[in-house]
């Protein structure tokens, strides 16, 4: 699957490959993985439903780290008290969509 | 599913540290201000916050039995009903004195203190900013407002900057918090520059003294004092559990509004006020911080021996030196091994272990205080070292 071989790319090296080509990920959820993969390893079947918690045994403040990531990229404010049902980066996404 | 089925994870998190639970630690007896009795050896303790050696003052200690006596145990009751006695308003005047500003509110712990403050201050349609690496007891107080939290990257001005612009109309009823003295790094806030940037965005700025006061500053009023930022900074929280040696918690400001602070805060509402012996001790206490700085001076000579020994031993150490530092170590495992080995050889120092620790790391924490020598830095470097190589 194009998805989890080029997830499985950016977790090598930090960021999607240039010729990455649009998948089944969003534009806003492809952004969200590359920074990602900054702080966690991201599994070959990492996709946007991937729970960040459960799934990548992710620590609060790695959380937090990526949190900051996500508003610097997006140049965004994200309340804490958005994030408190968002367990994957699909839902991460549709926040970031909406400010 | 039943309420204490999560404690199923906490059984599981405790079992793997099988014998080395640091959690678990008893102080059998205290032999000084800097040691005591642990698994019936006596221990070299570098990792409290004890920080110029008062919990063992005498003049603090008769303070303390001659309130016990007069005033009894306890007061039984908070700050706005029963609980307030004329030492709480004395400590209160003391405190406002000490740093120059019209008002201060005493708390029963630094813990409540933050809870108070926050929750007084901050509410639906305010913003709370948070340094990432700020202490429990503030990401704590936010929960219990209902203001919008953020956070900004440890030390990082720019960071700030631009999540306050970021905030647009809403910055101008923003709290920008951070400590002076970070608890677990050692490593200090660049606070004239926090205090800059979050004012020019019209918001206020909280710093918590917690591990600085007594410690920083020329008078030991902490960092705001270091860096000069006493007549601008809006709020200063503290603790008497650390530098004076007791308990409680307090906030000093140079807005009048704190006075009104007493009818709006639940945490101080409703929490029973520090008992009569530890408010007599704290004044003690804090008249000593104000009059001795030569317990600062001694201090800061100790902790400059303790960098120059941590950097010997090629372990990383920060800028200015303070009577806090780290270990880092590769992961959890190692840690506790080697916090363990420390502790059979006679060193108690602290165990950081994730998720509770800045950058997600593995550490130790070595803390010293005034009523150190020079021979127990040199036996805290050189315990360390042994287990190091």
């Amino acid at each position: 699957m194009y998805v989890q071989h080029e997830l499985s790319w950016m977790t090598r090296t930090g960021h999607p490959p240039e010729d990455m080509e649009q998948t089944a990920l969003t534009e806003t959820e492809q952004q969200l993985a590359t920074l990602l993969a900054r702080i966690v390893p991201l599994p070959a079947d990492f996709d946007a439903q991937s729970d960040l918690i459960d799934g990548l045994a992710m620590e609060s403040m790695q959380v937090m780290e990526f949190v900051m990531e996500a508003e610097d990229h997006f140049d965004v404010a994200i309340a804490q008290d958005k994030l408190a049902d968002v367990r994957n980066i699909a839902q991460l996404a549709v926040i970031i969509e909406q400010l | 599913m039943s309420l204490l089925s999560k404690f199923a994870a906490v059984a599981q998190t405790r079992a793997a540290l099988g014998d080395h639970d640091p959690t678990g630690v008893v102080m059998e007896r205290m032999l000084s201000a800097t040691r005591a009795l642990i698994n019936g050896r006596p221990t070299l303790l570098a990792g409290t916050n004890n920080y110029l050696g008062m919990t063992m003052e005498p003049a603090a200690i008769k303070a303390g039995q001659e309130a016990l006596a007069e005033a009894g145990t306890g007061t039984t009751g908070s700050r706005n009903a029963n609980g307030t006695h004329r030492a709480h308003k004395l400590l209160e005047e003391e405190l406002a004195a000490f740093y120059g500003y019209p008002h201060a509110m005493v708390f029963t712990t630094g813990y409540g203190a933050n809870l108070a403050v926050m929750s007084a201050l901050l509410d639906a349609g305010d913003a709370v900013l948070l340094d990432a690496h700020a202490h429990a007891s503030l990401f704590d107080g936010a929960k219990m407002t209902r203001a919008d939290t953020y956070t900004f990257r440890h030390n990082d001005v720019d960071s700030l900057d631009k999540r306050l612009r970021r905030l647009g109309e809403q910055a101008a009823s923003t709290l920008v918090i951070v400590e002076g003295l970070y608890s677990v790094t050692g490593d200090l806030a660049p606070l004239a520059d926090i205090d800059a940037v979050t004012h020019a965005h019209g918001a206020m700025l909280l710093v918590d003294e917690a591990h600085s006061l007594g410690v920083i500053g020329e008078g030991g009023r902490g960092v705001v004092e270091s860096a000069g930022i006493l007549d601008t900074v809006d709020f200063v929280v503290g603790t008497f559990s650390k530098s004076l040696g007791t308990v409680g918690g307090f906030c000093v400001s140079r807005h009048a509004e704190l006075g009104l602070f007493r009818y709006a805060s639940r945490p101080y509402i409703f929490t029973a006020s520090p008992s009569p012996a530890t408010i007599a001790s704290t004044r003690v206490a804090l008249a000593m911080l104000r009059d001795q700085p030569e317990r600062r001076v001694h201090l800061q000579r100790l902790c400059a021996r303790l960098r120059a020994g941590m950097a010997q031993l090629g372990l990383p150490v920060n800028e200015v030196p303070t009577p806090v530092a780290c270990v880092p170590l590769p992961n959890r495992e190692k840690a506790l091994d080697t916090w363990q080995r420390l502790l059979d050889n006679g060193l108690y120092v602290n165990v950081m272990l994730p998720p509770a620790t800045p950058g997600n790391e593995a550490m130790l924490r070595v803390s010293i205080g005034a009523a150190y020598t020079e021979a127990d830095v040199d036996e805290i470097v050189l315990k360390l070292g042994e287990v190091l190589d």
